[in-house]
């Protein structure tokens, strides 16, 4: 990672960061003195390429294919051309309420998360990018939780913070003598899932923003600190500027994350609170779970979902990239 | 500002490069594609908090199953060799195990081989070892899975194998009979009934100077009783789910019991109409928002209520029979059982596990005789089938000496207790999708959970029933029923 953020200035700075610096070699002259054969490199993708094609390329098409039929309770079904995408921009369809309100949901969710998550791995990285003892060990406890499982972390939060036995809910009526009703009345079941989610996923954008940091010259600051630069002042105009390809990767990431919520909710709240619109925490990919692998299992109805959820998700993506590129610092 | 490395950074990554900037889009792209591709298994159907569903009971003593398959089904010649799958994945599936044994152990020629799968995959896995041709022969499944399954071709109907082993709606209760049929076929042979039943705490009951072995029957007692705990025992007299992973189940299972007594029907009698927003479900679904609002019942997350009734925190529970291990474990000698309290009249909602037979064992005739023989046994020996927890459905099982007088360790005796809810027990309709009627969004289990909460319950089953109208005409068309 830090030699990443140190890599030359050619491609764009995602690019750079997700495929190298592309540097160029003297391709020909190389390949004849190790006898490399012209298809050597697609060999070496092969592996990856294959189950990515198996796995994600075939999923995906044959969800486009799905989406314009009407496959359902597990089986095959005729061609139903545009009917779920009509349905689901149609106000008046018995789908669009639902599917919108599990679309906002998850828009207040990633709106909620996303400057806490990049925030707080920020502030979590520098502290621990400081000359501290057990510096290691911090690094390691705030890691840890990122590589569990959503089963466990909703397990864990559950217990944490259901109305019955819940640890927080017992400890602060036990010393406030009052506690909210976590999990089913809002904002409180928002924020125990912003809680759960701060803890699980933390660690990764710690550690990716601390290599990020390691890989910042440590002349720059010893320079700032004669010129007399304080703490902050050595943060702002050192730290932020540097780690900017960084911060656009972690962003980028992190809303797609954020996108993806889904678990949490489903094992801590159930989506709930209860609304007549079908609850207020569950997420556009809750909802779709549930209507394309729950009782009726209405798999074109959910393809489609799924596929207007993922076009949204790209043009977040894009109009993000397109902000942070054509700032200029 | 000693900044200047980023920003000649900015300069050189111009114009030039708009263009080779383009080729990080596929890997946005791919990123996007993975976040689609990997959410829909995340969260899963894992465990959860607490356990909602008809997992298992069971405790005590080990089957031994007594003689049966006299009767006109013959078993078959040779050797056979049978696989059986069932979703029984708690303790529940030993006794079937057990079962299982003695059976292979009376027939040398037949093995039958058990496969327990986890109750959340159960469908998807027969749908998975249809295609690749590895079906099991015989199949233990919910009545409500039996008309998708037989749609799909993982099941065949079996109306020879009732005719062969005089198999009619005088051998069970008429509703457990009835629910084992799809399209006027026999697809299912009933095994047991799992209803909801009461639960109470005999210590809080003696507590609150009510008589322990008087349970609540009616209405009048029910709401006496849930004052009485309430007012003098720290404990609640009884706790409403109103939220929560489990709410639109446990909450509809009991909507649906106060609809049965009401005498309710989920829909009209050609499946067209979704009719439970009619006087008796909305005269269930006020009743269970009137415990909150007019008795002060607290509302709690679902499954609270469970651990709440297992700590002694809450003096009575309406749960399905399978949570009886736990409280039986929790509670001992505290624990008293009785049939849903009659607010409006006998009723109860239930589940009722069925074995059916596979396409994979229809083309063989000697797997297929076998296959109805061990049905046919397996029905006979049910008595055992009830120490795992859940009624027999079999009337001669449920009047026999052996069940009635059941006594000693395990299950057996409070089962034996609970027998007569089997005669009262109503089940939805056994269609495909019969059970979202109830169950999932947009049912009626989550327009009660509304009318808990506050909304108008005619308004919230009167836009649930409008959309699973709907529903219900999308599926007529397909299935054809």
């Amino acid at each position: 990672m830090s030699s990443l953020a140190a890599a030359p200035q050619r491609r764009g700075r995602l690019a750079r960061l997700l495929l190298g610096d592309g540097s160029r070699r003297p391709r020909n002259d190389v390949r004849r003195r190790i006898g490399e054969k012209p298809w050597t490199p697609y060999l070496f993708l092969a592996p990856h390429f294959i189950i990515f094609a198996i796995f994600i390329l075939f999923p995906f098409f044959f969800g486009i294919y799905i989406s314009f039929h009407d496959w359902f309770g597990g089986r095959a079904g005729p061609f139903v051309g545009l009917r779920w995408y009509e349905q689901l921009f149609t106000p008046s369809s018995l789908q669009f309420a639902r599917f919108w309100n599990s679309v906002v949901n998850t828009l207040i969710f990633v709106v909620l998360s996303t400057p806490l998550l990049v925030g707080a791995g920020l502030f979590l990285a520098s502290l621990l990018n400081q000359r501290l003892r057990g510096r290691n060990v911090f690094r390691g406890i705030y890691f840890v939780p990122w590589t569990l499982s959503v089963s466990v972390v909703g397990l864990i939060w559950w217990w944490m913070f259901n109305g019955n036995a819940g640890f927080v809910t017992l400890a602060m009526r036990d010393f406030l003598g009052w506690s909210p009703n976590w999990l089913a009345s809002n904002p409180w079941a928002w924020i125990s899932i912003l809680i759960a989610t701060l803890w699980w996923t933390i660690g990764f954008n710690t550690i990716v923003f601390l290599a990020g940091m390691q890989g910042i010259s440590a002349d720059l600051y010893e320079a700032a600190a004669v010129d007399g630069a304080n703490k902050w002042q050595q943060f702002r105009s050192i730290t932020l500027p540097s780690l900017r390809p960084i911060l656009l990767l972690v962003i980028t990431l992190q809303i797609i994350a954020s996108f993806q919520l889904v678990g949490q909710p489903q094992l801590m709240t159930g989506g709930g609170p209860p609304s007549s619109l079908g609850g207020e925490t569950t997420p556009a990919l809750l909802h779709i779970y549930n209507v394309g692998f729950q009782g009726r299992r209405e798999l074109s109805l959910a393809a489609a979902m799924a596929l207007v959820v993922a076009a949204m998700m790209v043009v977040v993506s894009i109009v993000n990239f397109r902000l942070f590129s054509s700032e200029r610092s | 500002m000693t900044n200047s490395a980023p920003r000649r950074r900015s300069r050189v990554a111009s114009s030039a490069d708009a263009r080779r900037r383009l080729s990080i889009w596929p890997v946005l792209a791919a990123f996007v594609l993975v976040a689609a591709a990997c959410s829909g298994n995340q969260g899963g159907q894992s465990a959860g908090p607490g356990a909602s569903g008809p997992s298992g009971t069971g405790a005590g003593d080990t089957a031994a199953p007594s003689d049966g398959g006299s009767g006109g089904i013959q078993p078959p010649e040779g050797d056979v060799k049978l696989t059986v799958w069932n979703p029984f994945t708690g303790p529940d599936g030993n006794f079937f195990n057990a079962i299982v044994e003695s059976f292979n152990k009376e027939h040398p020629n037949i093995q039958v081989t058990v496969e327990t799968q986890p109750g959340a995959e159960y469908v998807a896995r027969l749908e998975a070892a249809q295609s690749a041709n590895q079906l099991p022969h015989v199949i233990a499944a919910g009545y409500d899975a039996l008309p998708q399954l037989v749609e799909n071709g993982i099941l065949v109907p079996i109306d020879d194998l009732a005719q062969q082993g005089g198999y009619d709606a005088s051998m069970f209760p008429e509703a457990i009979w009835n629910a084992g049929q799809w399209k006027n076929q026999r697809v299912g042979i009933p095994i047991d009934t799992h209803p909801m039943v009461f639960y109470y705490n005999k210590k809080l009951f003696t507590e609150a100077g009510l008589d322990p072995e008087k349970p609540p029957t009616d209405k009048e007692s029910f709401e006496a009783a849930i004052k009485a705990i309430s007012e003098k025992t720290d404990a609640d007299g009884y706790q409403m789910v109103a939220s929560g992973p489990g709410a639109n189940f446990l909450v509809g299972i009991q909507f649906a019991a106060l609809f049965y007594q009401g005498g309710g029907e989920w829909t009209s009698q050609d499946f067209s109409e979704a009719t439970f927003n009619s006087d008796a479900g909305v005269q269930a679904a006020t009743y269970l928002a009137h415990l909150v609002k007019d008795l002060g019942v607290p509302k709690v997350e679902s499954d609270a209520e469970i651990n709440a009734f297992q700590q002694g925190k809450n003096g009575m529970v309406m749960s399905g029979i399978w949570e009886t291990t736990r409280y039986n474990d929790a509670l001992k000698d505290d624990l008293g059982v009785a049939p849903v309290p009659e607010i409006f009249g006998p009723g109860t909602w239930g589940g009722s596990h069925n074995l059916a037979v596979t396409s994979a064992a229809a083309d063989d005739p000697n797997l297929k005789q076998a296959a109805y023989y061990f049905i046919d046994w397996f029905s006979k020996n049910s008595l055992q089938w009830g120490a795992a927890g859940q009624i027999p459905a079999r009337n001669e099982v449920r009047e026999s000496d052996e069940f009635k007088n059941a006594s000693g360790e395990g299950l057996l005796p409070l089962i034996a207790q609970m027998a007569p809810m089997a005669e009262s027990v109503k089940f939805l309709p056994t269609i495909p999708g019969g059970g979202d009627l109830l169950f999932v969004g947009q049912g009626a289990g989550e327009a009660a959970t509304l009318a808990i909460n506050g909304s108008d319950p005619k308004q919230a089953l009167d836009a649930a029933a409008q959309y699973n109208t709907e529903v219900l005409k999308q599926n007529k068309q397909r299935y054809g029923f």
